[in-house]
């Protein structure tokens, strides 16, 4: 059962996290194509933007590498709760910061594609949602140091 | 650092004024003060008319045309005229085109006939109607019933004719009316069309050499007439129309040629220099190594006047966080190798200075990688290079991110304390002094929650903290009363602490994408190394995938290692360093700049 729970913990980790990093550059990438309709000079600067929420994805992925030592058939419930915890942590906060970020990125995008110059404005406030998903990660770094001791 | 500036006001007789306007356009060194942001319809015409030009430039750069400059004797506007002529051409033959191709869709079907034959078996008396329906909706009775031949079948839809001779056939179908010509014309057409479009595109490619050296220089053209019509617009008349004063801004270090200038024309001038209140333009005056950061410290706003221009400070932290982010020897080489291409390639100076801020970017990631212990996702650890890798594991590199986050925030709050001395004087230095000691004693008790050896500072710690705490509550606005101050500095404190980790915590994004990066190419590796085992054509494939698996973690780790610090020196850095903004650019007015 520990097992179990510990996998499920990795699937929320890496699974909600991505799947919001997913959405989330699809919001961007949707949002680019009208504006580049109106604008077409702007794509560059629309494909950073747009590639913003994909790095949620990336630390899932992270954190579960950081995590998967700990995951054998022998580990105790305690332990497995912890890389649970970790999981609903960086999945969570992984999944709804990518859809804020691709929301304001988005909107940047849009604006961009109406002549206005936001373009540094954006990369600046989209990198703000962002620092909750960086702690979420660094804090199942800090839980998978907790673990050996929780045997 | 931002360069000094002097305040000029020009006095001119009306009649002299057009003529000095063309001077000092020449001169190319005053920033003109504005007095109207009105466009008069002159100006708004130019706009316009550059607005054309840019239109046949973006063109021309879809085209990339690589024919041979020509020579069609044409002045740049009867050109641009004739090619937006030739382009709206297009843009009505391709709508054409469209219709064409889709009338031949739709008659297609039916092939080749002569349309002449329906009248001549009108006159014989046999009836002919053209029908279509999908292949699961025709009927086999219907072949029985009437005399229908099938004329053909595509994509599920079946075409065929009735021939009748008293009563039109009672059919569930569509029937087909066909268009006023035939098949054979409307290819005739189609070809004539495509053909008239191949000559249009053959004219712009052609043409786009010529056109594109004409047009850039027209605009530059254009522009310079729009500066000076502005600039008409911008002085004040005095004593009843006869004079006309005009102010302007100079940096110092051009102001002889200016006054060299002004007295050989004998012209009325004052100079003074520049106020804060004024609000002077900013010019920015580096070394190389700063410099080359000044588009990454324009891209959030210019210092005011009175400020400190803060790209020196940022820049060696900028490039050690992008290092850290892409902490990796071998991809240190590898953006350097881009930037030295790309250097080689670019044509103007500042995208020059843009490919050589790309190499100093590389040399920081081998720096961060080599004293991280990476290339290419491979530890270092068991090699030669091992005595010299310093941070060795997770925990250091995050409790490394934290120093530099820590290091970089006391630095800002430092230059905060020497700006604010310069500025108002040296008590209100106190204050910032204050934070900084109270912040520096944090961050050591910090630093012993981390597992460092403060015991040789620790007695004197409390010392610096209650310092700290004194300057900041009792001089956090100088010359109030203290007790009011006292009870304000509450409220800094609060500021100042929950800010302090709020922005320490900011940090942790380099350890997290450092590591991301790292986990990322060690993958790749992995995943890498177990195609080798794959028979014959494993070696090529095990290449392939790490240079494709590897190219993208670079551009990932590039991305996030420009945008990151970026946030961290705009929000992070320049807040506790109290960075006031946005100043206006220096933006002088003439042909010379």
């Amino acid at each position: 059962m520990p097992y179990i729970i510990a996998w499920i913990g990795i699937f929320l980790m890496v699974g909600l996290a991505g799947i919001g990093s997913a959405m989330g550059t699809v919001m961007g990438g949707s949002a680019s194509v009208g504006a580049l309709k109106k604008r077409d000079d702007i794509f560059p600067y629309c494909l950073i933007l747009s590639a913003m929420p994909g790095t949620q994805g990336l630390y899932g992925f992270g954190a579960f590498f950081i995590l998967q030592t700990h995951i054998n058939p022998a580990i105790t419930l305690l332990q497995a709760s912890a890389i649970f915890g970790a999981g609903l942590i960086m999945g969570t906060v992984g999944y709804l910061s990518a859809i804020y970020q691709a929301k304001i990125v988005s909107n940047g995008i849009e604006s961009m594609g109406n002549g206005n110059d936001v373009f540094t404005n954006t990369l600046i406030l989209g990198v703000l949602p962002e620092l909750y998903a960086i702690i979420a990660f660094a804090s199942c770094f800090l839980i998978g140091g907790m673990i050996p001791s929780l045997a | 650092m931002i360069e000094k500036m002097r305040k000029y006001s020009f006095v001119l007789h009306y009649a002299d004024y057009e003529s000095f306007l063309s001077d000092l356009q020449d001169l190319g060194l005053v920033h003109i003060i504005r007095s109207t942001n009105a466009q008069t319809p002159v100006q708004q015409e130019q706009l316009e008319l550059v607005g054309r030009y840019n239109d046949a430039l973006k063109l021309f750069k879809k085209l990339n045309s690589q024919s041979e400059k020509g020579n069609s004797g044409l002045p740049a506007l009867s050109l641009l005229k004739k090619i937006e002529q030739a382009v709206h051409e297009k843009e009505e033959l391709s709508r054409e085109d469209d219709l064409l191709q889709k009338q031949i869709r739709e008659l297609s079907p039916w092939g080749y006939f002569d349309y002449d034959l329906i009248p001549l078996l009108q006159q014989g008396g046999v009836q002919v109607s053209f029908h279509s329906c999908l292949k699961n909706h025709f009927r086999p009775q219907w072949e029985e019933e009437y005399s229908i031949r099938r004329i053909g079948e595509q994509a599920g839809i079946v075409y065929f004719v009735a021939l009748y001779t008293d009563e039109k056939p009672d059919l569930d179908c569509d029937t087909f009316s066909f268009h006023a010509h035939t098949l054979k014309e409307l290819e005739g057409k189609l070809t004539k069309c495509q053909q008239d479009i191949a000559d249009i595109d053959q004219y712009l490619m052609d043409t786009a050499p010529e056109a594109r050296e004409l047009f850039e220089a027209e605009v530059k053209r254009i522009l310079g007439e729009y500066d000076y019509e502005d600039a008409t617009q911008q002085a004040t008349s005095e004593v009843e129309d006869h004079l006309r004063v005009l102010g302007g801004w100079i940096p110092v270090g051009k102001e002889p040629e200016l006054v060299n200038y002004l007295e050989t024309k004998g012209i009325i001038h004052f100079a003074s220099d520049a106020q804060v209140e004024e609000n002077p333009p900013i010019k920015l005056k580096n070394r190389w190594f700063a410099r080359l950061f000044e588009p990454i410290g324009n891209m959030y706003m210019l210092p005011n006047y009175n400020e400190f221009d803060l790209t020196p400070f940022f820049a060696p932290f900028f490039m050690l966080f992008f290092g850290f982010c892409n902490a990796d020897m071998a991809y240190g080489l590898v953006i350097i190798a881009l930037g030295l291409i790309m250097r080689f390639k670019a044509k103007s100076p500042a995208a020059k200075s843009v490919m050589t801020l790309v190499m100093v970017f590389g040399a920081s990631s081998i720096l961060m990688g080599w004293l991280m212990g990476s290339a290419l996702a491979f530890d270092l650890k068991e090699t030669v290079l091992e005595p010299s890798i310093l941070i060795r594991n997770n925990d250091q590199i995050f409790n490394f991110a934290l120093l530099l986050g820590v290091i970089q925030i006391l630095f800002g709050v430092a230059i905060n304390a020497f700006k604010k001395g310069r500025q108002s004087g040296f008590l209100y230095t106190l204050a910032p002094i204050g934070t900084f000691l109270f912040l520096l004693s944090l961050s050591v008790l910090g630093a012993e929650m981390l597992g460092s050896d403060i015991s040789q500072m620790k007695p004197y710690l409390s010392y610096l903290m209650y310092s700290g705490l004194f300057l900041l509550m009792l001089f956090n606005k100088p010359k109030r009363n203290p007790i009011i101050n006292i009870l304000s500095g509450l409220w800094e404190l609060y500021n100042v602490i929950t800010g302090f980790f709020g922005d320490i915590l900011s940090y942790i994004r380099l350890f997290a994408l450092g590591v991301s990066s790292a986990i990322l190419g060690f993958v790749i590796n992995s995943i890498g190394s177990q195609m080798l085992s794959i028979p014959i054509a494993g070696p090529v494939i095990f290449v392939i995938f790490m240079i494709l698996g590897h190219s993208l973690n670079i551009a990932l780790g590039a991305l996030s290692g420009f945008v990151h610090p970026m946030r961290l020196t705009f929000v992070e850095f320049f807040s506790n360093a109290d960075f006031q903004g946005p100043g206006m650019q220096y933006k002088p007015f003439g042909n010379k700049q």
